[in-house]
């Protein structure tokens, strides 16, 4: 106790409260840019925090990915380019508010939802994290092969207009996925004697392409029409209290969904805004359809990104397993300032830990008063006219996929897939669903031929534990539920008629 | 038209920068009198905040001050290391680009594939860290010592599952090699990488893992792991009580180290230079503490020391994969 109270005022002295508020202002940034992510914006910091002592550089941290994750929000509501991959979600609803005039009201979702999920997956990481520490540790190859299945299965809900579409994106995000060495035996798949593709593709430098560089062409092809429609936030960032009430529950819900991914190693922001999205639009009451401006789907996806931060913390310090991209970065960074992971974590570092988990706290009460007061500043990036816009993009998307692993090749990588998604965005198929299936298909495959290695192939083995056929079951609801979808639907609408 | 026009534009103007961005060959004064004049670049040839990084930030950050210049690390991560160490070797050999290597991994691609560098294409300075190797199952296991293991082993073939960091990586290289010489049938099943290697023993999905003894000093100490042998010489000086490989009987060593090298071709005056400031800077108490602090095991090799321990290695990996089959 007296180390959680000790952490939690150590948290308070100024220079602690300065670098929470400086490094949210930071990630945000980071997070509304275009092709600068969560993950980026880490990596381009811990060399900062190297000077600083153990809790400032933590909380910095903290700060920087909390930020980012829920500034990607802005650009993706704004632009329809998610600033982040984890943002992609947020970009179905909100940019339709943002074409109705609404830009506003979804902001303001968008920073409520992300302070709901990130404050109270704070709480997770104070309280349950020993506990659900176990529950990864339980996730063996079987499981891992069902959860991605169970991803999968998602991609149909995802991809609302034609579900054949989101599956064709799907098997194209799985086909490039095995792409690189074959992870069990070592031998080269699909390289073309390329070395640099023998770890599969550079995920950050494929996403900017597809997200990012192929928004940069399709706003060059765009701009000569447009050049007289500027977006402009017209209504005030406000959620009246009707409305405040009306997305709690998916607030809520997408917390829980958030915090339990973020713990899942491998499953971030990204599954996890889309998981909390589709349940967000299988629980809703509301008659607006998802898709068409639903501040409830803004709300199911940002409340569920920013609770992975949370979630991804618990494994990343109990375990020294990082749960995404982000804390992998970030697990650096503590290992450096010498917060172990393990169990010396509330022992021996207990004040460190408690001032790193207080700071968390505090970042995202920052991240609030920062978006809500702030988020005209951050948003400006949006009226800027595409003539300036195109070349920011550009740049920082060179510039973001090369500084990851300062490698050439990734930039060509970044190139290669703008034109992709240029035609993927042409012909309407979901750049969201080839990452999702980009992510999950090794997942699975390895998960798949592990649990054959070790079983010495016996299929029986697949289902074998609880946690498998709770993820199988899942799976399976999830891939009826677009078909009792449509039938209830209907039904809907007889009676309507 | 002009719509395709304004793309065309847009994708030149990306050609055009990649073109340049490959063009920009470095250019440097290589006197040798005045070195070093400038920051040196560090090349690590793996991800940041990875077990490599961090040991080499916890060195850097000490042996600046001995340099009496910065010392820049540039994360060169790729193809296990490859793309890193092939940038190593063809850098330019005037000391403002040196890097860490791993070992083994260092000469076993050169072995397993057709890489881009060759082993004798960078100059020692000064070896590092080494990890040594060590067997591990979890506390809860019926096997309590390496002769339970052997002889489980022995009555179901192929039954005893083992963990490692990759097909063909230096955990998998250890444990076959021990598996070869105990004469019994495991099977290995390959992770992407040490923490979801250990974490899968953690979880009770594998019988054992090949590990290093950074990576679960911790887990031993909470009695959460067992350490059934080390693959060393002597006994681990924290762990008197695991006996070693040798003394059971089995004539294995392994372990992983991280040197420091330079590009083939570095002037002999500028490795003295660095291996001068880096040996103080590893011996200094302030890089003692923050090593500890990581879970570092500092042990220092001296260039010809460490020439003979590369040769070593390439000769014992030579040897062992003619008889262990790495699949």
């Amino acid at each position: 106790m007296s180390d959680m109270l000790y952490g939690l005022l150590n948290a308070l002295t100024l220079v602690n409260l300065f670098a929470a508020l400086g490094s949210v202002f930071v990630g945000i940034v980071v997070g509304a840019l275009p092709g600068l992510s969560a993950a980026m914006g880490v990596a381009l910091l811990i060399p900062i925090t190297f000077g600083m002592p153990a809790d400032t550089a933590l909380i910095a941290l903290a700060g920087v990915y909390c930020g980012a994750m829920y500034g990607g929000s802005i650009s993706a509501i704004l632009l329809h380019t998610p600033g982040t991959s984890s943002a992609a979600a947020t970009a179905i609803d909100g940019y339709q508010l943002t074409l109705q005039g609404k830009a506003g009201k979804a902001l303001a979702t968008a920073t409520i939802a992300s302070f709901v999920g990130g404050f109270l997956s704070t709480i997770a990481l104070y309280t349950i994290s020993p506990l659900l520490a176990n529950l990864a540790l339980k996730f063996g190859p079987t499981e891992y092969f069902w959860l991605s299945i169970f991803g999968l299965t998602i991609i149909a809900g995802v991809s609302s207009g034609s579900m054949l579409k989101g599956l064709i994106s799907g098997a194209l995000g799985l086909v490039i996925s095995t792409i690189g060495m074959d992870p069990m035996l070592g031998i080269p798949r699909f390289t073309f004697g390329q070395n640099f593709l023998l770890e599969g593709l550079p995920f950050t430098a494929t996403l900017i392409g597809l997200f990012s560089m192929s928004q940069v062409l399709v706003l060059a092809e765009k701009k000569i029409k447009d050049m007289d429609k500027i977006k402009e936030l017209k209504d005030k960032i406000y959620l009246n209290w009707k409305e405040t009430k009306r997305i709690l529950p998916t607030c809520l819900r997408s917390t829980v969904i958030g915090t339990v991914i973020g713990i899942l190693p491998g499953a971030g922001g990204t599954i996890a805004s889309f998981v909390g999205y589709n349940e967000a639009k299988r629980f809703s009451k509301s008659d607006i359809e998802f898709g068409k401006g639903n501040i409830e789907g803004v709300a199911g996806a940002e409340a569920a990104n920013n609770a992975v931060t949370g979630g991804s913390l618990i494994p990343t310090l109990t375990l020294g397993i990082p749960g995404n991209s982000v804390t992998a970065i970030l697990l650096g960074g503590l290992v450096i300032q010498g917060l172990r992971p393990g169990p010396d974590l509330f022992t021996i570092h207990g004040k460190t830990t408690y001032t790193f988990f207080a700071g968390f706290a505090i970042v995202n009460i920052f991240m609030l008063i920062l978006g809500l007061f702030g988020v005209r500043f951050f948003a400006k990036v949006s009226t800027i006219k595409d003539s300036i816009l195109i070349p920011i993009i550009f740049s920082l998307s060179v510039i973001g996929s090369y500084a990851i692993n300062n490698r050439m090749s990734d930039v060509w990588i970044m190139f290669i897939f703008g034109i992709i998604g240029y035609f993927v965005k042409k012909v309407d198929l979901n750049p969201a669903a080839i990452v999702l299936a980009l992510i999950l298909g090794p997942i699975g495959e390895t998960g798949l031929r592990r649990t054959l290695i070790m079983n010495k192939g016996d299929l029986k083995s697949l289902f074998s534990s609880t946690i498998s056929w709770v993820l199988i079951i899942l799976s399976v609801l999830s891939l009826l539920s677009p078909i009792f979808m449509a039938k209830f639907e209907k039904k809907k609408d007889e009676t309507l008629a | 038209m002009k719509k395709i026009l304004l793309l065309l534009l847009t994708l030149t103007l990306a050609f055009s920068l990649v073109a340049c961005g490959d063009g920009g060959a470095k250019e440097g004064t290589t006197d040798v009198t005045d070195f070093p004049n400038k920051p040196v670049e560090v090349i690590v040839a793996y991800k940041a905040g990875g077990g490599t990084d961090v040991g080499a930030r916890v060195l850097a950050s000490v042996a600046e001050d001995k340099l009496g210049q910065p010392l820049v690390i540039l994360n060169k991560p790729g193809s296990d290391g490859e793309l890193g160490y092939t940038e190593l070797a063809q850098a330019k050999p005037d000391g403002y680009t040196i890097g860490f290597i791993n070992l083994p991994t260092f000469v076993s691609l050169t072995l397993e594939r057709d890489t881009e560098y060759e082993i004798d294409d960078v100059e020692p300075i000064l070896n590092h860290v080494y990890d040594s190797g060590v067997l591990v199952v979890q506390s809860s296991s019926e096997i309590e010592t390496l002769e339970d293991f052997v002889n489980y082993a022995k009555e179901n073939p192929g039954d005893l599952t083992i963990s490692n960091n990759g097909t063909g990586a230096s955990n998998h290289i250890g444990a076959a090699h021990f598996a070869y010489e105990a004469d019994i049938d495991v099977t290995h099943v390959p992770f992407g990488g040490s923490t979801d290697m250990l974490a899968a023993l953690r979880g009770g999905h594998v019988d054992a893992t090949v590990a290093k003894i950074s990576e679960v000093a911790s887990l031993e100490e909470s009695g959460e792991l067992r350490i059934l042998a080390s693959f060393t010489e002597e006994r681990l000086e924290n762990f008197p009580d695991v006996p070693t490989m040798k003394e059971k009987g089995y004539d294995i060593l392994f372990g992983s180290a991280r040197a420091l090298v330079a590009p083939k071709g570095t002037p002999k005056e500028i490795i003295d230079i660095l291996h001068d400031a880096f040996k103080e800077a590893i011996e200094s108490d302030e890089h003692l503490e923050k090593a500890a602090n990581a879970d570092l095991p500092i042990k220092y090799m001296g260039p010809e020391e460490l020439s003979k321990y590369i040769e070593d290695e390439e000769e014992y990996l030579k040897e062992i994969t003619k008889v262990i089959d790495l699949k």
